[in-house]
């Protein structure tokens, strides 16, 4: 999209005339978005606009959906993600992805996090005993946790439990995480949590974000990307959509006369 | 139509700071009035009718304050908000000026010593700017903020200009017994605070050029 305000950035994610449709539905249209590497980018708009499909897009948990169908091109560092050569195991341990409702493995906590490391070929005891220790710890759960590792992870409070489903996405050490509306079913206080962990994260990863939570896309977000039916309204830095949107529907939206 | 009850808290704070810019209009030019005529009662009651607008600031502020904590104003409607903030504390301050220019009628000995053409002036310049204001303000013109605010250096000349002329009058005659030093002093506060005004005013055009805007501006 080449925004000014991108214009010092690296860029992580490169979107080019992203078209995509279920069946005969055309549920993205025409989307060109520049996302920089390190920042917190969040995607908002009502329901049903395309803000999720779109962030399933970038690690192609679209592949699922048998009426799914794409055009365009989805850049990876410089990588289409879409190019037959691509190992999809490969992308999706490159871009981690966190949902709205925590899934913990019915395992203990510490098999949680070492499935990933272990199906991309570590067998080391040591190595994922470090690999558990420092993402949990990355997660913000290893004090809370650290002396019951081989209890149940479905034991875990729920926002324990997603904190838990955020260590295991850093477990496989990813350069882009991806969030579907991660706190939406947490309380406050473990809202307020994750948010810290968010803004914490993104010194070492590229974190995109989906959320109906206007005051958290405005906390925590460097970069903001509004979306309606299908379209990309507004992108900018997350102050200027929040103060003064230049789009008449990006302030109906976000002063919540629709939506 | 969606949120219709936080519309109309908006359109209510809006129309508190309409009726406390009146109110402002209608103090300073008692707080005037009282000056110019040497009007006692009505420098009293120029005096009294401070508490009324203190009590409608912070009848703005609890508003403000109820609207951001529990809607979480966000763009447009966040900027009217901290706008009528600020507008309401220019507003306070203005009628503050205003009654120490009452208080001031009552320390003038026998009679002015000057006609007050130019003084009257500034404070007819002031009521215009503060009436203006507010109406940009109410109609979202801005416009007619920014010529507002340009009348702002209308004040600023009569005012270096009475001040020169008091400050000749207080060096030229100063012989003991002479009430001219205590009168032109009082005068000089007079119209500094009337200057004063005028900045507020031009203030309050700011407010309502980043209301619509967004943009952050310096107009005087």
């Amino acid at each position: 999209m080449g925004e000014d305000f991108l214009q010092n950035f690296e860029i992580a994610i490169k979107v080019n005339n992203l078209n995509l449709w279920y069946g005969d539905n055309n549920a993205l249209k025409e989307i060109s978005i520049d996302i920089p590497k390190n920042k917190v980018t969040s995607l908002i708009g009502p329901s049903g606009c395309g803000k999720s499909t779109f962030i399933r897009c970038i690690n192609r948990m679209n592949d699922l959906v048998r009426t799914c169908s794409i055009e365009g091109e989805v850049l990876v560092y410089d990588e289409d993600i879409y190019n037959e050569d691509i190992d999809v195991v490969e992308l999706r341990k490159k871009v981690g992805m966190v949902f709205q409702k925590p899934n913990p493995f019915p395992m203990s906590i510490a098999e949680n996090i070492t499935y990933g490391p272990k199906i991309h070929g570590i067998k080391n005891k040591n190595e994922l005993n470090r690999i558990v220790e420092q993402s949990l710890k990355a997660a913000a759960l290893w004090d809370e946790v650290s002396d019951r590792l081989d209890k149940s992870a479905l034991d875990l409070s729920g926002g324990q439990q997603q904190r838990l489903c955020i260590a295991r996405t850093l477990a496989v050490n990813p350069e882009i995480i991806l969030f579907d509306e991660p706190c939406s079913a947490l309380d406050p206080i473990s809202t307020a949590k994750i948010e810290e962990l968010i803004m914490n994260l993104k010194k070492d990863y590229t974190i995109v974000i989906v959320t109906h939570n206007m005051q958290q896309a405005a906390r925590i977000s460097n970069y903001t990307a509004y979306f309606l039916h299908g379209k990309i309204m507004e992108y900018g830095d997350t102050e200027q959509i929040f103060e003064n949107p230049r789009v008449k529907s990006t302030e109906d939206y976000i002063t919540g006369r629709f939506g | 139509m969606v949120r219709e009850r936080y519309e109309n808290e908006l359109l209510k704070l809006k129309k508190k700071i309409v009726e406390m810019g009146d109110m402002s209009n209608e103090i300073i030019e008692n707080g005037m009035r009282s000056f110019i005529d040497l009007d006692y009662e009505l420098a009293k009651s120029t005096v009294a009718m401070d508490d009324l607008i203190d009590n409608k600031e912070m009848e703005v502020e609890a508003s403000a304050l109820r609207l951001i904590a529990l809607q979480q104003p966000m763009a447009g409607d966040l900027r009217l908000i901290t706008s009528c903030l600020k507008i309401s504390l220019d507003l306070e301050r203005m009628s503050d000026l205003a009654v120490n220019i009452a208080i001031l009628s009552e320390r003038i000995e026998n009679s002015h010593i000057k006609p007050l053409i130019d003084t009257e002036k500034m404070g007819n310049i002031a009521y215009s700017m503060l009436k203006d204001s507010i109406i940009a303000f109410e109609t979202s013109d801005i416009e007619l903020a920014k010529q507002t605010a340009k009348k702002d250096e209308g004040i600023d000349k009569l005012f270096y200009s009475v001040w020169m002329e008091l400050i000749e009058m207080m060096t030229s005659d100063c012989k003991e017994g002479s009430s001219i030093i205590t009168n032109a002093s009082n005068l000089l506060f007079v119209i500094r605070y009337l200057e004063r005004i005028g900045d507020h005013a031009c203030n309050i055009c700011e407010s309502v050029v980043y209301m619509v805007t967004g943009e952050r501006t310096e107009l005087n």
